[in-house]
């Protein structure tokens, strides 16, 4: 029993991220009556859904040592092709389109990077502008309204009083967990992500699954484009536009280490987790948003500064 | 560092070397014949002079930007920074007059720059943690620069010194803005290529453990770039706010990536070590006169993007090609 406890306590000290995201957890139930009501949750797990997706797609691209700038327009995109094109082709075909656009941007991407050579900061910023515009052209602009009842109902569908969009992420989460971890294609990735030059000497296809990094990227983007349109009825062209660097923090805060190689779904669980959290508890006690800018941001600053920091005393 | 012309037996090697070192010298020129040719009013001295003083602001931070990615920095921060130091130039002037708050933005821009080298060169940031803690304080900056305000645009300074920074035009025939950014850029430069302190920023980002070993004060050098990237993004700021007379406190959004962009372009290498001002200078014109064909071709705004968004991929994709 003891030992148990000791076990808990340094597990505790360890996840410094885990710890306060309980910390937090306990404070904002008590702080605000609010929270822990029904709607609230759902509001909380359909936010980490979001989150959660497009990190999910991120945490490979940053355990294969690459990051992806380009998700945010990739959702708008697909956000506006599903509502867009649904009066003209039907919904089906629409989702399909909208899916699609996600795996061509995102081979587009990984060809660029991994056949071309160029650095991939530069490819998924260009293409991020380059989306972005695409997007815009085909909305004029402006926010479409949804007019398909199957994909509105779809957003606020609910299985055993849970939202249909969690669910999703709760089974990719695991799927995601299982290609990571218990497959020859997962470990390919942390092993290009970790030492790119012994990944190539060992005759791993690198290009190939540098490529593959930006595909999958790109295909949650999507999904997450279309799960977003669904939610809120409408497919804006700047939908997704401050999620790609909320997401990449969110996958770095949970542990998941931009220099590649380490990091694992569980991880972006916790990331996204705290950061959705955060977000919530500093809109249920009011505090304006500007201050909350500055709050996420000192957050984020000491969260890397100290797992740097360790990091490199540990090395020493 | 820049390797000196190799003496080459045949004069075939010698153009293929050129090609290689000037290619994006060469796209630079293209690009301009191409404008002239399409548009009329592209080569008229009108023009020409609406494109320096739109590159101005981009310019004067890609300056800055230079010295950090030399040392294979990065930071996201300087977009905000410029939206501080717009508002705050502009809102001091009713308390410390017009010199007084120019000074005090230019201050604060160096410091806060500083705080974040500070703090990288401490936790000894690899690329990933500057682009992530550098990330935090664009936050922090920009939600800064909203509380200072409390999210209202300030209008415009009464100061007609103030006011001409961004509009005025010097010896009749140069743009004030356009002034200051040549300024800048020949102070980068000769600090770049003639000091030791240069060289030392191009050690350091070329090799670091050697530079660590002979000698160089690293932690002093990682510092130092992020705070004169600090100061050329509030002399952006200055510029930019009484350009569009007023003190918004999202001024600078998205400035920080064309910047980082333009160094790139100009191929200057995200790894630090390999690069000058004057290829930045380069990568900044590139896209500057990008924007101003798009323009004068009538391209709407969002296509306008489409476009600049390919462009910049190719241009690096043809600089990758050399090597």
């Amino acid at each position: 029993m003891n030992k148990q406890a000791v076990k808990i306590g340094n597990f505790l000290l360890k996840e410094k991220v885990f710890s306060s995201s309980v910390l937090l957890l306990i404070a904002i139930s008590i702080a605000s009556p609010y929270f822990l009501s029904v709607d609230n949750l759902r509001n909380l797990a359909v936010q980490i859904a979001v989150y959660g997706i497009v990190g999910l797609g991120m945490t490979f691209a940053i355990i294969g040592g690459e990051f992806d700038l380009a998700a945010g327009s990739m959702i708008s995109i697909s956000g506006v092709l599903a509502v867009g094109l649904e009066p003209k082709i039907g919904l089906g075909p629409a989702l399909v389109v909208a899916m699609l656009s996600g795996l061509v941007f995102g081979c587009i991407n990984g060809l660029l990077i991994s056949k071309a050579g160029i650095n991939s900061f530069i490819v998924t910023f260009g293409s991020m502008v380059t989306v972005k515009g695409l997007a815009l052209t085909i909305a004029n602009g402006r926010p479409i309204t949804s007019q398909s009842e199957a994909l509105n109902n779809f957003g606020d569908l609910r299985v055993i009083g849970i939202p249909v969009m969690f669910l999703i992420f709760v089974i990719l989460l695991v799927v995601c967990h299982y290609i990571l971890t218990y497959t020859r294609f997962g470990r390919n990735i942390y092993a290009v992500g970790g030492n790119l030059d012994v990944a190539k000497a060992t005759g791993l296809n690198v290009a190939f699954y540098k490529a593959i990094l930006f595909i999958l990227t790109g295909l949650f983007s999507a999904l997450v484009g279309i799960l977003l349109a669904a939610r809120l009825n409408t497919g804006s062209p700047i939908q997704g536009d401050d999620i790609t660097l909320t997401v990449i923090a969110s996958v770095v805060i949970g542990g998941t280490s931009l220099s590649g190689g380490k990091g694992n779904t569980a991880r972006t669980l916790l990331g996204v987790f705290i950061m959705m959290l955060l977000s919530n508890s500093f809109d249920l006690l009011g505090i304006q948003p500007y201050i909350q800018k500055v709050i996420k941001g000192l957050i984020i600053i000491s969260v890397v500064a100290f797992d740097s920091y360790n990091k490199k005393r540990i090395e020493r | 560092m820049e390797v000196g012309t190799q003496k080459l037996n045949t004069s075939n090697l010698k153009i293929n070397d050129f090609l290689k070192k000037y290619k994006m010298l060469l796209v630079f020129v293209g690009m301009i014949i191409i404008s002239s040719i399409i548009s009329d009013v592209f080569m008229t001295s009108r023009n020409i002079s609406n494109i320096m003083r739109q590159v101005s602001v981009n310019g004067i931070l890609a300056c800055g930007m230079t010295f950090v990615m030399l040392t294979g920095g990065f930071d996201l921060s300087v977009g905000s920074l410029i939206s501080v130091s717009a508002v705050v130039a502009i809102g001091m002037q009713d308390y410390f007059g017009v010199a007084g708050a120019i000074i005090i933005a230019l201050v604060i821009g160096a410091i806060a720059g500083s705080l974040n080298g500070i703090l990288l060169s401490k936790i000894n940031a690899n690329s990933g943690d500057a682009f992530m803690i550098t990330l935090g304080s664009q936050l922090v900056f920009a939600g800064a620069a909203l509380l200072y305000t409390n999210a209202r645009v300030l209008p415009g300074s009464k100061s007609e010194f103030y006011n001409s920074l961004g509009q005025g035009t010097l010896f009749g025939f140069i743009p004030t803005p356009v002034f200051i950014f040549l300024i800048i850029t020949i102070i980068s430069h000769f600090i770049l290529s003639y000091t030791s302190f240069g060289r030392k920023i191009h050690l350091l980002g070329g090799n670091y453990e050697a530079a660590r070993l002979s000698g160089v004060r690293v932690y002093f050098y990682k510092a130092i770039v992020y705070s004169i990237v600090g100061f050329t993004a509030a002399i952006a700021g200055i510029i930019l706010s009484s350009r569009t007379l007023g003190g918004s406190p999202l001024a600078g959004v998205g400035y920080e990536l064309d910047a980082i962009a333009a160094v790139i372009v100009g191929g200057t290498s995200l790894a630090g070590g390999e690069g000058s001002v004057m290829r930045t200078l380069l990568g900044v014109f590139i896209i500057g006169v990008l924007s101003n064909i798009l323009n004068l071709i009538g391209l709407s705004s969002f296509n306008q993007m489409i476009v600049k968004g390919i462009v910049i991929v190719l241009a690096v994709w043809l600089d990758v090609k050399k090597q």
